[in-house]
């Protein structure tokens, strides 16, 4: 058995070591360190896979319950292994990228690294509380620092003030859901439900609404999206569409679908119907882009209105779907950022429309591109079918309105193959003529992100048999 | 241990990239890998003979609810089996020729896996399986078509081409999950036993969407314009798509779901989608130049008649049809492309000039356009007598019509292209000369097939008056295009036709699907023009509020203060709200 509370003081000792690092030279260079700490949290998860997973109790106050705890809960595992993976290969980027004040950089990047995977696995809400705030701080700073050195500032106050009133509602929904059961503990809070009277199981609803909303986004509240993913380093941008994102979606699940469920199930319809009204809307302003990495930015976005219309149907088979189509797109953007990031840094534009016939330069590299923008598409056999296919058959059951979802993917088709025509078919360019393609470490990082991608398509199973509380 | 037919075409495409580029191996591999797949449909088409093996896999399942993916093995899908890898043997034989000079790798890894999702697709029974492999038949036709991608035709082509594909794919998805919710089942088998429990709104709405995924995928109105596009790519592609494999599943899908689709009533809506495809592709192969688009039209309307058939309940008549249509559609394809190779033209009437009667390549095109009309003794002439089987008295009619239009077109290529006569023979190359010549007999003999089909699907056929009188359109149709393009009587009559064809060109059917890919690209602008300003009034909103927090707190100068201020605003809101309502 592999108690979870490994998988936090792992990075916790990296971090730790990174601050020792300011007055110790003779420590091994920052990468390095971040890099192990992953390295054993993998070996660790594989382990914890293997063996299973202990929970980890520590009271601090008895008298309020108030106790530091570490447990599995019915969707834990699936987002352990986002949360355990992809930072790994958005490593990479952050090396090529990130040149100054490295090692204080290294120490947000595993802040957000070890809050991400305490949010998944803490089963009391004050901790969870207190790590969903440092993932949000860390990625503040990483935004404003690392960032645009123009937009960067704003960009980050922007994303914070958003995401800190997605917060507090929050934090008031737990406040709340203290008074009237008296636990900070998920599990009694959750046998206790029946002693929240019905205006404030309302209330909280809407609060814990309000934050999903923001967090993954749902318009109207995704104000903030486009400037933090565009003005944030690409690292920062990896972090927040691979597994910021994914806390909303988490969120949702435990607390809106885990504990007012009624109140879900009664409000689905509305909420299916703003789901595909997201999902349109946002399909046609990815359409409008010229800019990849803006481009992908909404069509992250797109992704994550598919999974709050599963969620929304409160049906346990979309549940299941919108948890693997999160999993699988935590990956697929990953991917897809990373490259957008190497064909800026080797074309030195992020517009498709001046790039061209970069296939015939670097085959590697369009290999990835087309395998991610399939994988995004939703071919089978690759990542997103399964959890689209989940999603769609369960919430079509509850609302035939979600059929009208699909015709975003037509729309991201068309803009995805866009992309391509643009960037890699046709004639090349003569300013690209000396590009060169893939290195070695790259190949390496992309066949390891487009490994899950592949695994996940086939084997949906691995992650759905996980998922046994559902 | 159906899955056996696939397992060689999946190796070699995994297989032939690992090797790399290599001198004729990857085309070896994908060879062999499509004969053993072709002796394995033998084999199981004899075992399996008059049975109907079902055999399921569960791919996942979740609470009680499990996604099986199940293979059929009866006469119809085995047969079907057969003909795609026997097409695909032929068509790989003559890549072998064609793509002598290009890149093989990716070319042969692509095309076995094009073949092998084909051959998966024609055996599944669960619509979820049908659906995978049919996206795959997608995707790979995408990548097929745009295998020239350095070139601007086949980047454009292609993208078209998946694109208006893709309606039909995403349309199959929607009807997938409607069906799937009301029956909680993929298989196709217990969905037509039990159509009957369908609700009628339902039945409709999973009828109309495989419809227009067949009608999507098989390239017919209003769909029809990327096949034309798709010419852009390599000849054996082409070929591979037009015969045996892509198109022919848009038609595939209908008829097996024919029971469906007129519980639906949606078969009066085929018929008259298909006469119009029919219509309007002969009048625009009418002034077509370039050979292998108007073999292009040729496929469309060939596929609008197995869809005349499927509208009337005659799926043996289409299923005849494709196999027939299959045959010789593939030859006059390889005899487009040995033309290009040797001349380095596609223009017929540059073919012209270069004086091609009484070449070898005569007697096999002649055989194939006289194919394309119908004309006895050819196999097609059978076919369409089982195809026309079920016709009412207009149908009849209409169908005269096309069959007059059908000769004229088809034949002006043939009269066009072999309208010089040549002394010196060609070289036959054993890899294009066979194909060809092995096609062409079945294309001439092939007609006694239509006397033992009645094993693989139920098929009736009778050799009526109407038969005869589109046979003399026919007829009157090759009269026609003798007079008008070979021996070029009335030059003012030929350009009235050109130009009445031009005119439906012009008509801008093209413009308007164009139009409307750009209205939804400016849409998309604008909406996205409109996302920023109104992302940007929400921060103004939200940062007015800091500056008010900020001219109330003169202290706070840093972004820290900043964000330790929010949080405190929050709480305190948050515990006033606590302690006011409770």
């Amino acid at each position: 058995m592999i108690n979870l509370l490994f998988l936090i003081l792992v990075p916790a000792i990296g971090i730790l070591l990174l601050i020792l690092k300011r007055s110790y030279d003779k420590l091994p260079s920052p990468e390095i360190i971040v890099l192990s700490a992953m390295a054993v949290n993998i070996a660790l998860f594989v382990l914890g896979l293997v063996f299973g997973f202990s929970s980890f109790n520590a009271n601090i106050n008895s008298s309020i319950s108030f106790s530091f705890s570490l447990q599995e809960n019915f969707i834990t595992v699936p987002f352990l292994l986002l949360a355990v993976t992809v930072p790994v290969a958005i490593l990479l980027f952050a090396v090529k990228e990130i040149k100054q004040s490295k090692s204080i950089f290294y120490l947000f990047y595993l802040l957000v690294y070890v809050s991400v995977i305490s949010v998944f696995v803490s089963s009391n809400l004050i901790v969870f509380f207190i790590f969903w705030e440092a993932a949000v701080l860390s990625l503040f700073f990483i935004t404003g620092l690392w960032g645009n050195r123009e937009k960067g500032r704003k960009a980050a106050m922007k994303f914070l003030v958003f995401t800190q009133f997605g917060s507090l509602t929050l934090l008031a929904v737990f406040i709340l859901l203290f008074l009237y059961t008296g636990s900070f503990n998920f599990s009694v809070i959750a046998s206790r439900m029946s002693s929240l009277p019905l205006y404030v199981e309302y209330i909280s609803f809407f609060l814990l609404l309000i934050t999903v909303m923001i967090k993954m986004p749902i318009f109207p509240l995704h104000g903030w999206l486009l400037d933090s993913y565009y003005y944030s380093p690409s690292s920062g941008t990896m972090l927040l569409s691979s597994m910021l994102s994914k806390l909303g979606g988490f969120a949702f699940i435990l607390f809106g679908f885990g504990l007012f469920r009624n109140l879900l199930l009664e409000f689905r319809l509305p909420l299916i119907s703003l789901g595909v009204f997201t999902a349109i809307y946002i399909a046609f302003t990815a359409s409008g882009q010229k800019d990849l990495k803006k481009l992908l930015s909404y069509s992250s976005m797109f992704y994550m209105s598919l999974v709050f219309i599963g969620i929304s149907s409160g049906i346990n088979l979309a549940v299941a779907g919108s948890v693997l189509l999160m999993i699988s797109h935590g990956f697929i953007i990953a991917l897809l950022f990373g490259i957008s990031y190497i064909l800026l840094q080797k074309t030195g534009t992020n517009e498709t429309e001046k790039m061209g016939g970069l296939m015939s330069k670097m085959p590697l590299l369009s290999f990835f591109l087309v395998f991610g923008i399939f994988a995004s598409l939703g071919v089978p056999g690759l990542s997103n079918f399964p959890g689209e296919l989940l999603i769609f058959i369960g919430s079509y059951g509850v609302a035939g309105i979600s059929l009208l979802a699909i015709f975003g993917i037509m729309l991201s088709t068309n803009y995805y193959l866009r992309v391509i025509k643009q960037s890699l078919f046709g004639q090349l360019k003569k300013a690209f003529v000396s590009l060169t393609d893939l290195s070695k470490i790259e190949l390496l990082f992309m066949a390891f992100l487009s490994f899950f991608i592949l695994l996940l398509g086939l084997f949906p199973s691995l992650l759905l048999n996980t998922l046994g509380g559902l | 241990m159906l899955y056996l037919i696939l397992l060689p075409l999946l190796i070699s495409a995994i297989l032939i990239p690992l090797l790399g580029e290599r001198k004729n191996v990857s085309w070896l591999i994908s060879l062999s890998a499509a004969v053993i797949s072709f002796l394995l449909s033998v084999f199981f088409f004899i075992l399996y003979f008059n049975k109907n093996v079902i055999e399921s896999y569960t791919w996942f399942s979740f609470s009680n609810l499990s996604l099986s993916l199940s293979f059929i093995g009866n006469n119809l899908t085995l047969f079907m089996a057969l003909l795609v890898s026997f097409i695909s043997i032929m068509v790989l034989m003559f890549a072998g020729v064609y793509m002598k000079k290009e890149r093989h790798a990716r070319f042969y890894a692509e095309m076995s896996f094009f073949i092998f999702s084909m051959l998966g697709l024609v055996m599944s029974n669960s619509l979820l399986l049908f659906f995978i492999f049919w996206e795959f038949v997608g995707i790979t036709s995408y990548l097929l078509i745009g295998f020239w991608y350095d070139r601007d035709g086949p980047a454009v082509s292609s993208k078209k081409a998946l694109i208006i594909t893709r309606i039909g794919d995403l349309a199959f998805f929607a009807a997938l999950i409607v069906v799937f919710s009301t029956l909680k089942t993929f298989s196709i088998s217990s969905i037509l036993n039990s159509i009957h429990s369908i609700p009628l709104t339902a039945l409709v709405i999973a009828g109309s969407l495989f419809t227009i995924a067949g009608l999507s995928k098989a390239a017919q109105f209003p769909f029809y314009t990327w096949l034309i596009d798709a010419m852009e790519g390599p000849t054996p592609v082409s070929s591979l798509l037009h015969s045996a494999t892509m198109v022919a599943a848009g038609a595939y899908l209908l008829v097996r779901l024919l029971p469906l689709i007129s519980a639906a009533g949606l078969l009066n809506l085929i018929v008259i989608l298909g006469f119009i495809t029919a219509f309007a592709s002969a009048l625009l192969g009418l002034k077509e130049r370039h050979f292998k688009k108007i073999l292009a039209y040729s496929t469309i309307e060939s596929l609008a008649f197995m869809f005349l058939a499927i509208g009337t309940l005659n799926a043996g008549g289409a299923i005849f049809y494709l196999f027939t249509h299959a045959v010789f559609k593939s030859m006059l394809f390889f005899i487009s492309g040995g033309l290009a190779i040797m001349f380095g033209t596609y223009d017929v009437y540059e073919l012209n000039k270069k004086k091609l009667r009484g070449t070898w390549f005569t007697l096999p095109a002649l055989i194939g356009f006289a194919s394309i009309s119908a004309i006895p003794p050819f196999m097609s002439f059978f076919a369409h007598s089982a195809l026309t089987h079920n016709f009412n008295i207009f149908e009849n009619i209409a169908f005269v019509f096309v069959a007059f239009l059908t000769a004229l077109f088809s034949f002006r290529a043939f009269f066009v292209i072999f309208g010089n006569k040549t002394k010196k023979p060609l070289k036959k190359e054993f890899n294009l000369f066979f194909p060809i010549i092995l096609l062409s007999v079945i294309s001439t003999v092939g007609g006694v097939f239509l006397y033992f089909f009645n094993g693989i699907i139920s098929i009736a056929y009778s050799f009526d008056v109407f038969s005869f009188i589109a046979l003399a359109a026919s007829l009157l149709g090759v009269f026609f295009s003798y007079e008008l393009f070979y021996l070029r009587k009335t030059q003012q009559l030929t350009e009235r036709m050109e130009n009445l064809s031009e005119r439906i060109a012009g008509y801008g059917y093209e413009k308007f699907i164009m139009a409307i890919g750009n209205a939804i690209s400016a849409f998309g602008f604008y909406v996205g023009k409109f996302d920023f300003m109104f992302s940007n009034a929400m921060s103004r909103t939200a940062e007015s509020t800091f500056i008010l927090s900020s001219r109330t707190r003169e202290i706070e100068n840093g972004d820290a203060f900043r964000y330790l201020a929010a949080v405190i605003i929050g709480l305190v809101a948050v515990i006033l709200f606590a302690v006011i309502f409770i």
